[in-house]
């Protein structure tokens, strides 16, 4: 009788995720990002000379956020194509000595995306590691807890202002939590403009304001009055100058943390989420189209759907970005650049995640099993 | 048990397969309707030409691909389920391994895979590895030579000592040691009762190894009778412990009664030694 066991279809075969592993983490791989790690680390040394004067935290995020894109940006894809790769080294092969053994399609792919996804998690550890290690040093932040309503508004008239209300059915506006409004401004009498932005408790009447210079892009910062609940916001325009845009999604959340390396944290997380999910998906289409095609209709998927993440209302964004895994990431980034910290992914990306990765793992056994094979 | 040990290692029921190609996906038919019955302790030596369908009859066999028509079963299961492939071993016709693993590695990767796990898989591995002659190799497979990936090949479909052993070619590339193992590890096979199926362009091997054969032409299983070989009136014999005069009355003796010597050439049990003795 044959020695072999029968073991649950639905846990991984270790054999197999070490192999999507050490099949990822190619000796070339691994000489490449060394490279790339060792021409980045010269490269700020010099950065670093000439900029001895400038503000230590905005260089430290500066850091953080170069090398996450830098790495993210040649490292990833390359994660993206080795999954869109499986397909390609099935029909080349695998399938002759593993599609004769007592594992199924479904196990095959399950084992093959969780070594996929290990060797990816890994990628995206280093690159924060190293986004740490070129930081070096912390400092106290802010954590972006919800996007806010505001309303759309030309403030162009002198001395115009907008109020609205806002109620704790996003978030809790309680105190010691700030608010950040960006504010834009548009041709008009003069390149500047001075703005009062305060909040007032509907309850108790305490207030806090702030008053700043809008130029370009400027945010301005608000720490919440005390107390709790409602609260009415008021943005005027000071005398004159250029007019100031409002516009529906430029008010946020935020609340004070004590490391500036939640940022990194956040964002590994939402990577972590985002690799899982596309992976799977880069794997199935693999099965059914050359691995460079299936690999560049991942990465181009992507831009409507980031695209649609940050272009939709408060609501509808808050509800996609929290369904689709690393919709948010590159807000995650750009607020990584800013030194701030993305909260991290909601309950609801799990969700996401969980159908993402069922849909590419179907995708998977439907197409490794093309030839008649069920 | 009592009931699998009644039940064919590997039944064929019609099993046909065609293969879409071309601009227009044009049907190319490669098996057409195939009958087999293998029950366990036959060994069966399937013969044929290139592209006749060897290869593609026994990828059916062992559930890598599925029949356009007809069913094929394992033990009474269907092949394309993991479980009944748990039974299995199978020598592809190349050697598609990770190349990028030593033997040990892939060996104990391709045990894993197959259910075979904890001490019995490294114990079982260490010994085959050691039966092929390659437990001393550190190389990655991607550094072997043709009879070593073949040997490897040998070593990964009979780890897990399998009750049906499906083989594609399986001593090409080998040399008269490979030859050997190869021998042994099928007698072994076959004393615990396992059934084999070898497919073969070599008429001696198949019938070196098997009970019966059978003619694998234009998609049909033709003929199933090893006398069929036999009545043609040619015949290979490999004689042993005959000094080299015997030999020649033998010749001399074939001749005599009308016959003619196609070739004469020695065994492989001669050059099996010759390397043994290190060519002394």
């Amino acid at each position: 009788m044959s020695r072999t066991q029968t073991t649950d279809a639905w846990i991984p075969c270790g054999g197999l995720v070490l192999l999507a592993l050490r099949r990822l983490f190619t000796r070339s791989f691994l000489f490449a990002a060394v490279i790339l790690a060792a021409l980045w680390l010269s490269l700020d040394l010099s950065i670093s000379e000439a900029t001895q004067t400038a503000d230590a935290a905005l260089l430290r995020s500066t850091r953080r956020e170069s090398t996450w894109v830098l790495f993210a940006v040649c490292l990833l894809p390359v994660c993206i194509y080795g999954a869109a790769r499986v397909g390609e080294r099935w029909f080349g092969g695998d399938r002759d000595w593993i599609g004769a053994r007592a594992i199924s399609r479904a196990r095959f792919a399950l084992s093959t995306w969780t070594g996929l996804w290990l060797a990816a998690t890994l990628v995206t550890l280093s690159i924060g590691a190293l986004g740490e290690f070129m930081a070096s040093g912390d400092g106290a932040s802010a954590r972006r807890l919800a996007g806010l309503a505001a309303p759309s508004r030309l403030l162009a008239e002198d001395d115009a202002s907008t109020s609205w209300v806002l109620d704790e059915s996003q978030a809790s506006l309680a105190e010691g939590r700030r608010l950040r409004l960006e504010l834009h401004a548009t041709p008009g009498d003069g390149p500047t403009a001075g703005v009062r932005f305060s909040a007032r408790r509907s309850a108790t009447g305490e207030v806090s304001a702030t008053e700043a210079i809008v130029s370009g892009r400027t945010r301005v910062e608000l720490a919440l009055p005390s107390g709790t609940g409602e609260l009415e916001l008021t943005l005027e325009k000071l005398g004159r100058g250029c007019g100031i845009v409002v516009l529906s999604d430029s008010l946020a959340l935020f609340e004070p943390i004590a490391s500036e390396r939640s940022a990194s944290v956040a964002v590994f997380m939402h990577a972590l989420f985002w690799l899982g999910g596309w992976l799977a998906i880069a794997m199935g289409l693999g099965t059914r189209m050359h691995a460079s095609t299936a690999t560049a209709l991942t990465l181009v998927l992507q831009l409507p759907l980031w695209s649609a993440a940050s272009s939709s209302s408060t609501e509808a964004r808050a509800t996609f970005a929290g369904l689709l895994p690393g919709s948010e990431l590159p807000q995650a980034l750009a607020l990584l650049g800013d030194g701030l910290a993305l909260s991290m992914p909601a309950h609801t990306t799990l969700f996401g995640f969980a159908v993402l990765v069922t849909i590419g793992l179907r995708l998977t056994v439907t197409g490794l099993n093309r030839g008649g094979v069920s | 048990m009592e009931t699998s040990q009644a039940l064919p290692a590997l039944a064929l029921n019609g099993v046909a397969k065609q293969f879409r190609g071309g601009l227009f996906g044009g049907r190319t038919e490669v098996l057409a309707g195939v009958d087999l019955v293998l029950m366990p302790g036959e060994a069966l030596g399937l013969l044929g030409p290139n592209g006749c369908g060897k290869s593609t009859l026994l990828r059916i066999a062992c559930g890598i691909e599925g029949a356009s028509e007809g069913c094929a079963a394992l033990f009474g299961e269907d092949p394309r389920v993991a479980s009944s492939r748990g039974r299995v071993g199978f020598v592809p016709e190349g050697a598609p391994f990770p190349k990028a693993l030593n033997a040990a590695r892939c060996l104990a990767l391709c045990a894993d895979v197959q259910g075979l796990r904890g001490s019995d898989a490294k114990r079982a591995c260490a010994e085959m590895l050691e039966r092929v002659g390659l437990h001393e190799t550190k190389l990655p497979l991607a550094k072997f030579s043709k009879g070593m990936l073949r040997r490897f090949s040998l070593a990964q479909a009979f780890v897990h000592e399998p009750d049906l052993l499906l083989l594609d070619e399986p001593s090409s590339g080998l040399d008269a040691e490979g030859h050997a193992v190869l021998s042994s590890l099928l007698a072994e096979a076959r004393e615990r009762g396992a059934a084999v199926l070898i497919c073969s362009h070599h008429t001696e091997e198949a019938v070196g190894w098997t009970d019966r054969l059978a003619l694998l032409l234009g998609g049909n299983l033709h003929r199933e009778t090893r006398a069929w070989l036999d009545g043609e009136g040619c015949a290979r014999l490999e004689v042993e412990g005959l000094d080299a005069s015997a030999i020649d009355e033998l010749e001399r003796a074939i001749v005599e009664r009308g016959g003619k010597l196609l070739s004469r050439h020695p065994t492989t049990t001669a050059l099996l030694e010759l390397y043994r003795s290190g060519g002394e």
